[in-house]
């Protein structure tokens, strides 16, 4: 091939892959530019602390964020124990090659792939009918908690698997227990992975829709217990556009709060990560 | 001697309990995927005891209401969906991918990876209220009546890009530095060591990307209930309104019973199994993967 | 307690253990292998996962000795220090069998404390392997895991191990700093401090200056020296003129098509100057391994 057509070739590549660049870039600069354009006149303290009025086209989203809190509340409170325990389980007391690891990893694995709306229909289901919790916060958590497990549990397994095999032999020669080298080494280490699991996994619960429609359910008030209905930040984003006429702006100033919320959470955990890989290295 | 001997037995009672406690974590962890199967099962067994499977394929219409529940209108939105964003999709993402790696400058590069990961975090449902207040009032224009397959595609291709990109950027990432010094160093143009080089090398796990990518936007709710008209159909051209298998599910779980909510469920059984089949694909081509670049 | 078990006891005198031997230990010179048998091995042999690793091996080392385990890489020599403190159960598909008494007890026998036993028998390995915490609180840790919580006990306990192992001058003013903070030649120090602050009996030394630069190589296996008729020290070295500087008895191993087996096992002035085995003859001289 001559060296001319083989440069001509290699500029057509670089004037294609940054057209592809730019074709990703536009649509964010949209969407974001979109969002803060018709939600941030709507934006206001008062907005984000009082309750909805006239479904929702007046008045604010103070309901529904406690509502949200709750879901996630709860949500996270049953995937973090579970994940964590989990995790333990799978680092510290089985062999990488164990066959009921393996089973475990392998239906996380399928678990964290099945999409929203089938644990919508499986919450809905147990939580709501079987074991007759009805629309409510606490059906809508502990669905959650299912659809987040394998991301806490994926995310804290690998940041066992990352502290050095050394250090367990180590406190094995001293003669300490399983339960202190976990509770005084292992845990410690493991707990900026720990957090960015649980941040992971928030950023998922506080994004769900499909999941919640039919599990905490729809209703705007601010919830007296566990067992109320309670309408999360994307549940109120998706009523006020489909069923509410002249609900646009508000749903574009929740809009606005709900990716904000979503990507402080993915600063957060970036923000762990990197640190603890730099503290890793300097300490390796 | 004696404080030390009771000391190590409730050493070893309080390993015990950890060590059992986990387990019990484990096993319910693991057995939640089984526990998502069976109630799908149960729940939908009535439809597949008394309308039986054929008759999902072979009734008249979708019509709950008049005992016809035809999906085939649905299966087809839900695949055409899918198909159009991955094909839009996967080349956007491997094309940011290499862009991140070989041609962005590094601070770019950074801050474009970034902006993906950030893209990939944005909630469905948000996605889904600019498509309707964005992108559908514009195909409108174009093409009435709007609310069509072409929106579902567009958007579920912004949804799944981020997918595919940082995963086959990941994969980049795993290519030995030595091959693109020896490829440097033998003159290849930058087109002939990612056509010659990267590519072939990193084959499985953009594959995976792919799959992974397929795999949301088969499941992908909101974003496309929202944009694409929700009419039972099966669309002749792009722009007509189509309804997915998952916005069917959305639409109509609120108020459905008896035999109707059982067909509900039996599409999220069949909707699961085309996800698990996907996601285990993916799956399994990775661990190959990692094995031949561990050789 | 069952009858037809023995008590654990390793140490017969457990009384004389409250407070340290004197310090500094005797100079080196001095003859000081007790000839008393503290460790027991028969016809010990370990696989991994099926495959044999080590074959045959019986051999009586003396307390308060060093003991040096020389031979080519491959031959056992790891495996065989990593099952006195029973740390081979920690390798997926491995068995150890055959006989292997410390005293009385019987290491392989399924009853043994395994927390116990690893008290009594410490191990420093070929990577100083500090934990991520301040240089008090490493120490502090196996202290508080076998029921010392007194404050001032604490704290005398780890200025006596710092000063045994020199390390007391160079950080008594920053305990609290992090300990991954020391050089590798501080670490290993201070890997062995943990190892101390047990008062075990025997110390187990997987090449513990092969990771160090000879100056702090040359501390530490000062160091070793000193432990002399204290402990009984066990280390696996490639080192052989280290071996000959620090070991009264040295086991020489080697591998035969991958099974490693003990060759020769004696003081070391004889196994260096006038060796048995061909085998031995031509790896110390050089020519072989």
């Amino acid at each position: 091939m001559s060296l001319q057509s083989r440069h001509g070739q290699d500029y057509c590549l670089s004037v294609l892959i940054w057209t592809g660049a730019t074709l990703v870039t536009i649509p964010f600069i949209w969407v974001m530019g979109d969002l803060l354009w018709n939600g941030w006149d709507h934006l206001s303290f008062s907005f984000v602390f009082s309750a909805p009025q006239n479904a929702g086209r007046e008045g604010g989203i103070g309901p529904i964020l406690i509502s949200t809190l709750l879901i996630v509340g709860i949500c996270m409170g049953t995937a973090v124990p579970m994940g964590l325990g989990t995790a333990l389980f799978l680092s510290e007391y089985t062999r990488h090659d164990h066959v009921l690891g393996r089973l475990i990893r392998g239906s996380l694995d399928v678990l964290a792939g099945v999409p929203s709306i089938v644990f919508g229909l499986f919450g809905n289901a147990l939580f709501c009918q079987i074991l007759g919790l009805g629309f409510s916060i606490l059906s809508g958590g502990l669905t959650l908690a299912c659809m987040v497990l394998p991301i806490v549990i994926r995310t804290v397994e690998e940041s066992f698997h990352a502290i050095s095999h050394e250090q367990r032999v180590s406190a094995a020669a001293l003669g300490l227990s399983k339960t202190t080298t976990i509770r005084t080494i292992l845990l410690p280490a493991a707990f900026p992975g720990l957090l960015v699991g649980i941040i992971l996994g928030l950023g998922r619960a506080v994004a769900e829709t499909a999941a919640l429609i039919f599990t905490s359910g729809y209703v705007a008030r601010t919830p007296e217990s566990l067992m109320d209905s309670g309408r999360s930040l994307a549940v109120h984003i998706y009523d006020l556009a489909m069923n509410v006429a002249g609900g646009n702006p508000h749903a574009y100033a929740t809009a606005l709060v709900l990716v904000g919320l979503v990507f402080i959470i993915n600063f957060a955990s970036s923000w762990i990560a990197a640190r603890w890989t730099s503290c890793n290295r300097l300490s390796a | 001697m004696i404080s030390f001997s009771s000391n190590t037995l409730s050493r070893s009672r309080s390993d015990f309990l950890l060590s059992e406690s986990v387990r019990l974590l484990a096993l319910t962890a693991g057995g939640l995927l089984l526990l998502v199967v069976a109630f799908l099962f149960h729940e939908s067994w009535p439809a597949l005891q008394g309308i039986g499977l054929s008759r999902f394929f072979s009734d008249p219409d979708w019509y709950p209401t008049d005992n016809s529940y035809r999906l085939t209108s649905m299966v087809w939105g839900t695949l055409l969906a899918t198909t159009g964003a991955v094909l839009f999709a996967t080349p956007l993402g491997i094309l940011s991918a290499l862009f991140c790696h070989f041609y962005a400058p590094p601070l770019l590069s950074r801050w474009y990876r970034r902006m993906v990961e950030l893209l990939a975090g944005i909630p469905s449902v948000v996605f889904g209220f600019w498509g309707l207040m964005v992108l559908v009032p514009l195909i409108g224009r174009w093409h009435p009546p709007g609310p069509s397959l072409m929106a579902g595609v567009l958007i579920l291709t912004l949804m799944i890009m981020p997918t595919i990109m940082l995963v086959s950027h990941a994969s980049i990432a795993h290519v030995p530095i030595a091959y693109i010094h020896t490829t440097s160093a033998l003159g290849f143009s930058r087109w002939s060591m990612i056509w010659h080089v990267i590519l072939p090398t990193t084959k499985m796990g953009l594959f995976t990307g792919i799959l992974l990518g397929l795999a949301r936007a088969l499941g992908e709710t909101m974003a496309v209930l929202m944009v694409c008209g929700n009419v039972v159909q099966t669309p002749s051209h792009l722009f007509d309104p189509v309804r997915t298998l998952t916005a069917n599910i959305a639409l109509e779980m609120a108020y459905a019973l008896g035999d109707h909510r059982a067909a509900l469920f039996m599409s999220g059984l069949f909707l699961m199994g085309l996800v698990v089949l996907v996601v285990s694909t993916a799956e399994s081509l990775r661990h190959q993967n990692t094995y031949v670049s561990a050789k | 307690m069952d009858i037809m078990q023995p008590p654990f006891r390793i140490n017969p005198e457990p009384n004389k253990r409250a407070g340290f031997r004197a310090w500094p230990p005797y100079p080196s010179a001095e003859p000081c292998c007790e000839p008393i048998t503290h460790i027991r091995a028969k016809n010990l042999s370990i696989a991994y996962q099926g495959h044999q690793a080590l074959r045959d091996v019986t051999l009586e080392i003396n307390r308060g000795c060093i003991t040096a385990l020389v031979g080519p890489s491959g031959c056992g020599k790891t495996s065989f220090l990593m099952s006195l403190n029973r740390l081979t159960d920690l390798i997926p598909g491995c068995q150890v069998s055959g006989n292997l008494n410390i005293n009385e007890l019987d290491i392989l026998a399924p009853t043994t404390d395994l927390l116990q036993l690893r008290r009594t028998v410490g191990m420093i390995f070929q990577k100083p392997t500090v934990f991520p915490f301040s240089i008090r609180k490493n120490l502090e840790l196996p202290l508080r895991e076998h029921g010392t919580h007194h404050r001032s006990l604490l704290n005398s306990t780890i200025e006596k191990v710092l000063q045994q192992v020199g390390l007391w001058h160079e950080v008594k003013g920053r305990l609290d700093h992090p300990a991954q903070a020391l050089s590798g030649g501080q670490q290993q120090r201070l890997c062995l401090a943990r190892a101390l602050v047990l008062s075990p009996d025997i110390l187990l030394l997987d090449e513990p200056c092969s990771a160090l630069d000879p100056l702090s190589s040359g501390i530490v296996e000062d160091l070793i020296v000193s432990l002399r008729s204290h402990f009984t020290v066990l280390i696996v070295t490639h080192n052989l003129a280290q071996a000959r500087r620090i070991a009264d008895h040295i086991a020489f191993f080697w591998s035969f098509e991958g099974v490693g087996k003990l060759v020769e096992y004696g003081p070391a002035q004889a196994i260096f100057e006038n060796p048995i085995h061909e085998l031995t003859a031509a790896y110390i001289s050089g020519t072989r391994g």
